[in-house]
């Protein structure tokens, strides 16, 4: 019998989403809400976890490495907590698939700023 | 530590407007740089020689020589403005990285981590002195002695390992800066274990800690899987690297 293959969510590709500092707080609130609330399947909670961690990430690129994003800013007019949350694919429709997730936030995930 | 020679590149606008630096315009800009009160141990004059006129830079006991007509050929290709502010501000920031006198360095030098290649692949230790916020790398010049290049490198061992800085937990990831000079933020590193307790007095405990280190730049610190997170499409090259193997690292 052999193992199915280690999942490394880094290894998929991530795509950025700029979201302001609102959406970010609504997407960790609308996850949080999730998690705490009615029974979420394991998959896709591992999903929305990640998306938790990535909010962290986010900001901790921010403080690393701020100037790719802030010649962004520069070149688009965004506000200054404008910053990438980069999601996989699956991460991505983790959070699109929750229902409390507020209109804004779902807009700027689904389109809106996103490059 | 590689850094544009006469300071950040020039904007689009500049670069389309080329000129040609020439001898005279770097011997005024000499000229006026050194009238103004340089330091106590600074001193700058041209002789002429066969080879044309020639830059003598003094400082604290190291002298180092460049021809005028050098400089002028590195100011045109680096697209330095062929104007009295434009030749006298890449002046001004080639002065601000002239070459850490051996004395200073053994004086304020402090250890932080840097790439040892060009194509920043592996890190070692530098000694750097932060010279008007500019963190200047120490190579030992020709005269420096086996010993004292040792006594200087432990001594910047010993004021790394005191550098203050500000540690930030942000979620499963911790940052380092460090408060005394921006850019020696790596300094903390010649101690990791005290940057993992004071981790954990955070309330992050790290079972397996990777360090990503991007030489003068704030350190960050999680398990291994958040790292990669972390590093992952990053533009800026960084190492990341388990927190026990930061013992092994050599000089740069």
């Amino acid at each position: 019998m052999s193992l199915p293959p280690v999942h490394d969510p880094a290894l998929d590709v991530l795509v950025p989403h700029w979201l302001s500092s609102a959406d970010r707080q609504e997407v960790e609130r609308a996850i949080r809400s999730a998690l705490d609330g009615a029974p979420v399947h394991p998959v896709a909670a591992v999903h929305l976890a990640e998306v938790l961690t990535e909010l962290h990430v986010a900001a901790a690129r921010e403080v690393v490495w701020p100037a790719p994003a802030a010649r962004v800013r520069r070149a688009t007019g965004w506000g200054a907590d404008v910053v990438p949350v980069r999601l996989s694919a699956v991460e991505l429709a983790s959070v699109l698939s929750l229902p409390g997730l507020g209109p804004l936030a779902r807009e700027a995930l689904a389109g809106g700023r996103s490059a | 530590m590689s850094e544009a020679l006469f300071g950040s590149p020039t904007g689009l606008l500049q670069r389309l407007n080329r000129a040609e630096v020439r001898v005279p315009d770097v011997r005024a800009a000499v000229d006026r740089l050194a009238a103004l009160d340089l330091g106590p141990e600074v001193g700058l004059t041209v002789l002429d020689g066969v080879r044309g006129p020639m830059l003598v830079l003094d400082d604290a006991g190291r002298r180092t020589r460049v021809l005028l007509g050098e400089l002028a050929v590195e100011m045109t290709r680096s697209r330095v403005a062929a104007t009295a502010d434009g030749v006298g501000a890449a002046l001004t920031a080639w002065l601000a990285r002239r070459p850490v006198p051996d004395r200073v360095a053994a004086a304020e030098g402090v250890a932080v981590l840097d790439w040892t290649d060009d194509r920043q692949t592996a890190l070692g230790w530098r000694v750097v002195v932060v010279r008007d916020g500019l963190v200047v790398p120490w190579r030992p010049s020709r005269t420096a002695t086996l010993p004292s290049v040792h006594q200087t490198r432990s001594s910047a061992l010993g004021r790394a390992a005191v550098v203050a800085g500000q540690l930030r937990v942000q979620g499963p990831i911790g940052l380092w800066t460090a408060t005394d000079a921006p850019g020696i933020d790596s300094a903390v590193l010649v101690r990791p274990e005290s940057l993992l307790a004071e981790l954990a007095r955070h309330g992050l405990r790290l079972r397996d800690a990777h360090l990503v280190v991007t030489p003068r730049r704030p350190v960050a610190c999680a398990e291994a899987p958040v790292a990669r997170r972390l590093v992952a499409e990053a533009t800026d090259a960084s190492a990341t690297l388990p927190w026990r193997t930061v013992a092994d690292l050599g000089w740069a």
